[in-house]
């Protein structure tokens, strides 16, 4: 019960403090993606023009999603060093730093798709009920994003270079998962890259249900659910094994 | 309700401060790096009952800080055991340890409020007398980062001074800020003694220890040169800072 009101407290500590002093404050959260989707869009759409109909519904779908899962991990792999002055003045469960951070994300991916919403409401309005598994498919991304930031978190205090190599990660991640192109178009030879990614299976989940349309696949949630699951649970096993030494190495 | 600690000792490794994945590369064919070890404390064994005021003495990297933050459990103890039976414990190792300087004065004492575990239904009780102690009434919603050094310390003493604990840990602290406010706060932790808490106390101001505590901890070098009466244990540190400097005198003259 306390720690959820240290959570709370720290939650909306970090969310003041994210965009505090700088001009545009709050509206970074959707500035911030709305360029990254514009120039995708622009190139895959215009230059490239391998786009189908309605392209912007499917990259918007991926990109929100790889954004709040891999910029949980990015801000939580560096979070237990940058914390280090809490960390070794105040004894508090360290946890609670990365469900913070995870947390400010998920607001930022909550906004995003709300506006996204919107839009979808004006420029494709019979996709609009589509969002309603929304909620559902999030669930399981949360546990997801939790579990590597657990790990990557943990892992970044004993290596110093997790920061470093948790950003290269997310960019390869960013290109072999279905955000910029469908995941069909992975030649037939390469498509280990596609079986080992859970990230891949979270995504085509969002395009099966936004995108396209179809009928909600139970099979396919049930095993995305239970592999997040699983990664929850080691990444806070990992989280739990490490962290009696956060205050002495951070 | 008391504090006990039997042989606790804590060691640190020297070498695992900077491990890149290539030191740690090396580390894997070159376990004997991993063991320089250090042992920062050994065997402490004391006990806090309700009520008594413990001072900590010794000179500076005898061990006095790790052996709070092994109280606070912000370190693990290698070997021993500590078993803190007070209902609640607060520690104050550095003043204004949690403070954002981004944040207002408000956020920083809900958030510095959480930080010690406590609910935010008891602050709202107690709100006004804290910006009230700390003098800062005026400045509540203003971000810290224009707080003087002297009104960000005061704020952090009031959160802890009015938190109520059974057991406060107290590091240094009240060696910054102005000699009214360390009046002040003396006052205030003599309030709290009035009511039964019971303190830790590190400093390296003899007056302020002997004002405060009942019993006293002489460290040196990680081990328990003293434990007991704290004019002693004051007395037998004075001796040994003479004995130095004696011999130091001797040294330069030979």
């Amino acid at each position: 019960m306390k720690h959820l009101e240290l959570l709370i407290e720290l939650y909306r500590a970090l969310l003041k403090l994210r965009h505090s002093g700088s001009f545009f404050g709050f509206l970074w959260t959707l500035l911030n993606p709305t360029v990254y989707i514009l120039i995708y869009w622009f190139v895959f759409s215009y230059v490239l023009q391998v786009g189908s109909a309605n392209y912007y519904i499917f990259l918007i779908t991926g990109f929100l999603g790889w954004n709040f899962t891999f910029g949980s991990l990015n801000l939580n792999s560096e979070a237990i060093n940058q914390s280090k002055y809490l960390i070794t003045k105040i004894a508090f469960p360290h946890e609670l730093i990365v469900i913070s951070n995870t947390l400010i994300l998920l607001t930022d991916m909550i906004i995003a798709y709300a506006a996204f919403f919107i839009l979808v409401l004006i420029l494709s309005p019979s996709f609009a009920g589509n969002f309603i598994y929304f909620p559902l498919i999030l669930i399981p991304q949360i546990f997801f994003t939790l579990g590597i930031s657990f790990i990557a978190s943990a892992l970044s205090v004993y290596f110093k270079d997790i920061p470093k190599l948790v950003a290269i990660f997310g960019n390869i991640m960013f290109f072999i998962s279905p955000i910029l192109y469908p995941i069909e178009r992975i030649p037939s030879n390469f498509s280990f890259v596609v079986n080992a990614n859970l990230f891949a299976y979270i995504l085509n989940l969002y395009h099966q249900a936004i995108y396209k349309g179809d009928a909600f696949n139970i099979v396919s949630y049930s095993f995305v659910f239970l592999s997040s699951s699983i990664i929850f649970l080691s990444g806070l096993w990992v989280f739990n094994k490490y962290k009696a030494k956060f205050a002495e190495l951070a | 309700m008391c504090l006990k600690l039997i042989n606790v000792s804590k060691k640190f490794l020297k070498y695992e401060r900077d491990d890149s994945l290539k030191n740690s590369f090396i580390n894997l064919f070159n376990k004997k790096r991993l063991k320089k070890e250090w042992t920062v404390l050994r065997d402490i064994s004391f006990e806090i009952k309700e009520g008594e005021r413990l001072g900590i003495i010794g000179k500076n990297g005898s061990g006095k800080s790790t052996l709070l933050k092994l109280i606070a459990k912000i370190y693990k103890p290698d070997s021993g055991k500590i078993f803190n039976r007070f209902n609640r414990t607060l520690a104050i190792l550095e003043l204004g340890a949690g403070f954002f300087p981004d944040l207002t004065g408000r956020e920083n004492l809900r958030l510095n409020w959480a930080f010690s575990g406590l609910s935010q239904a008891e602050l709202k009780n107690k709100f006004f007398d804290i910006a009230e102690f700390a003098g800062i009434s005026n400045f509540i919603d203003t971000p810290l980062k224009y707080y003087s050094s002297g009104m960000s310390a005061r704020l952090a003493f009031s959160i802890a001074a009015f938190s109520d604990p059974d057991l406060l840990i107290l590091d240094e602290v009240l060696s910054v800020g102005d000699a009214e406010f360390k009046e002040k706060s003396l006052n205030r932790i003599n309030e709290l003694l009035l009511q039964g808490t019971s303190v830790i106390f590190v400093s390296h101001n003899f007056d302020d220890i002997k004002r405060i505590c009942t019993k006293s901890i002489y460290l040196e070098n990680g081990t328990m040169k003293f434990y007991g009466d704290t004019e002693e244990a004051i007395y037998e540190y004075e001796k040994k800072i003479a004995e130095v400097q004696i011999n130091e005198l001797l040294m330069e003259q030979t």
